[in-house]
């Protein structure tokens, strides 16, 4: 058995073994500069642009469920169907509002929608955790994760059926929330609903680092999801705390679903993709790690857009899935995940 | 055999039941039958499900990929080869099991979720694989299979499912009865104390997952070999979660409570999708009820239950299998 081996079966950590944990991430960081660099020359700065629009979005439905996994130890199977939650209620407000306010005043209905859908879905992920995970903490402790990895997916398979069975499968979408023609940056035309999007990501996620880091209550989220004891001690309403975290994640991927309306129409199954990024993102940066996840979904952003324009769009998943499986075996705690062992992890 | 067949007086009924069962009158029609060879489908399925959920406590959340590629392996020998299906179902577990070493020294240094989802993307991209290799699998269009034999009744394929759901119970209760079954239990309920008392995680992660995924191939390409035909569809989560469903409702850790659950769970689905065809998604919606509902409130499911009930005489009648000991 080689020394760092014993090392490691030690709990020890030697320095050659320290850089041999860091070096995967140094790897992975320039492979994914020197992509955004080759595709960049090869394609255009449409992959870097493309890769930024939609690493935001996928960067604020990961910031949910790192923020859910990181304080209740949930592992939201369920995420994806927030999503939808944010695209359904995004398209009743659009439809019904943009019509009744026209004029100098029409730039306000997106911003409407998306506060709108952004409440909704604070509105029905506070619900569930009241209903059902509420009822769990207070009965079972033993297993949790494992357990509520299977509610949320029983979660999951009600709402997405559930929604077919309301609203059947038709795809309820808009063109576009602006009509202003694209705007031209380095050569390339973005549209406006992408600005706004990456704008929406980019408030969102300083919104949610500001409310962990200065706030009251995002100083009480940091004390449960450290130590719940301590917290409870301390006079946090630990109860209370878990279902604002549920609502705000359950929130935020909602704000993303009608954010992105314009390019995933509402339909039963609409959650299932920004489901399989987010988690791709969530275990690439380590689970519970909120920060991490936001540069893990520009990362997974990057690849995808690549993969679609030189391999071909059908591999656009699987590529990310492949090369998460090997970072993974790498460092099996993600990429910026800590050595310490958290309870999710028994 | 007589003293065998003692200690295993409730699988002996249960055996018993299902073989006759579909010579019995609202049984024989070919409708229910159909319905009966997709319950032992999938309590073999279950049962495969639950020996490593159960068990070593991590959820193979690719399960229905690793069985489905060994129904894609065992219909594409099959058919390249012309070889009868039933040998070439022994391809489907040569390749399952292979993806299942191969997941299991992947994962071996992850713990629980982690596990999970390593095994979740590897499920994903072994479809997304499967629907772009069109020349070989012919993609989302389906791949048409021969049969194992040419019959318009279910009888023969029903008796050949029940044979199957059997020797997997057989096989894997048999390993969990052993001294490898209680490394996988001190595995599963606490990794650190049972590498303290020498149990060696690794190797007995690997074996596992090893082991259900062959049984998860073999079934799969039963799968394949009986509906004729193959889309990357059956790769799909929304498949493992229905296994998934059925061996948690049915009980962790028993591998009789999922496939004594199996029957009812296909049953009640299927009548609801046939009877209530105006309200599409409503039987998935009170299967994703009925699951978080026993999850919340008695999450040791149907196994759990028969043994509360036990002393109080089901005992005598059916000697259920030992749950917990």
């Amino acid at each position: 058995m080689s020394a760092v081996k014993q090392a490691r079966r030690h709990g020890r950590r030697s320095r050659l073994e320290f850089a041999s944990m860091r070096s995967p991430v140094v790897l992975t960081l320039a492979v994914t500069a020197a992509v955004a660099i080759v595709g960049t020359a090869r394609a255009g700065p449409f992959i870097i642009v493309n890769g930024l629009v939609t690493g935001a979005i996928w960067a604020l439905v990961a910031a949910g469920l790192a923020l859910v996994f990181g304080v209740m130890n949930i592992p939201n199977f369920a995420q994806g169907e927030f999503f939808l939650v944010g695209s359904l209620s995004g398209y009743l407000v659009f439809t019904n509002v943009s019509p009744r306010i026209g004029g100098g005043l029409a730039w306000a209905a997106p911003i409407i929608t998306i506060l709108v859908a952004l409440l909704v879905g604070m509105l029905v992920g506070g619900l569930l955790d009241v209903v059902i995970f509420g009822q769990m903490r207070r009965r079972i402790r033993e297993q949790w994760v494992m357990n509520t990895f299977v509610v949320t997916v029983g979660i999951s398979v009600v709402m997405i059926n559930g929604y077919q069975l309301i609203w059947g499968t038709d795809y309820r979408g808009i063109p576009a929330y602006f009509t202003a023609p694209p705007i031209h940056v380095l050569g390339v035309g973005i549209a406006i609903d992408r600005v706004f999007a990456l704008a929406v990501g980019a408030v969102a996620i300083s919104g949610l680092w500001a409310l962990l880091r200065f706030a009251r209550l995002g100083r009480a989220i940091r004390a449960v999801s450290q130590d719940e004891a301590g917290a409870l001690m301390s006079g946090i309403d630990i109860s209370r705390i878990q279902t604002l975290t549920f609502a705000i994640s359950s929130g935020l991927a909602a704000l993303a679903g009608a954010t992105l309306l314009f390019n995933f129409p509402a339909f039963p199954y609409v959650g299932i993709k920004p489901l399989y990024v987010a988690w791709t993102v969530v275990i690439l940066a380590g689970l519970g790690n909120v920060g991490g996840a936001v540069v893990a979904g520009f990362i997974i952003a990057l690849f995808q857009t690549s993969t679609s324009y030189f391999i071909g769009s059908q591999w656009e998943d699987v590529v990310p899935f492949a090369l998460i499986v090997v970072i993974l075996a790498l460092r099996p705690n993600g990429l910026f995940g800590r050595g310490v062992r958290g309870v999710w992890e028994q | 055999m007589i003293a065998y067949l003692k200690r295993r007086r409730g699988l002996a009924l249960g055996a018993i039941v299902l073989l006759v069962l579909p010579l019995i009158p609202p049984f024989d029609q070919e409708d229910i039958r159909r319905w009966l060879v997709a319950g032992a489908l999938f309590a073999g399925l279950a049962i495969a499900f639950d020996f490593t959920a159960g068990y070593i406590n991590v959820v193979n959340f690719g399960f229905a990929a690793f069985s489905g590629a060994g129904g894609y392996a065992s219909a594409l020998v099959a058919i390249h080869f012309n070889l009868p299906p039933v040998i070439s179902m022994f391809a489907g577990v040569l390749v399952a099991g292979l993806l299942g070493l191969f997941t299991g020294v992947l994962t071996l240094r992850f713990r629980g979720i982690y596990a999970a989802v390593a095994a979740w993307f590897l499920g994903l991209a072994l479809l997304g694989i499967t629907r772009n290799i069109t020349p070989l699998t012919r993609g989302p269009l389906g791949l048409s299979v021969p049969t194992f034999l040419e019959s318009d009744s279910n009888l023969p394929f029903y008796y050949i499912a029940l044979g199957m759901m059997v020797v997997t119970y057989l096989v894997l209760k048999a390993v969990t009865e052993s001294r490898t079954g209680l490394a996988f239990r001190a595995i599963g309920q606490n990794m650190e104390a049972a590498r303290a008392s020498g149990v060696n995680p690794t190797r007995y992660r690997i074996l596992n997952f090893t082991l259900s995924c062959m049984f998860a191939g073999w079934l799969g390409a039963f799968y394949a070999h009986y509906y004729a035909i193959l889309t990357p569809d059956v790769m799909n989560t929304t498949q493992t979660v229905q296994v998934l469903v059925i061996a948690y409702l049915g009980g962790r850790g028993s591998l009789w409570g999922p496939a004594a659950i199996a029957f009812p769970m296909i049953f009640i689905t299927e009548w609801l999708r046939a009877n209530l065809d105006r309200f599409p998604g409503l039987d998935l919606v009170i299967y994703g009820i009925v699951l978080i509902l026993v999850m919340v409130y008695y999450p040791g499911g149907f196994a759990a239950l028969v043994s509360a009930l036990r002393p109080q005489g089901i005992r005598l009648i059916c000697g259920v299998g030992r749950v917990g000991k």
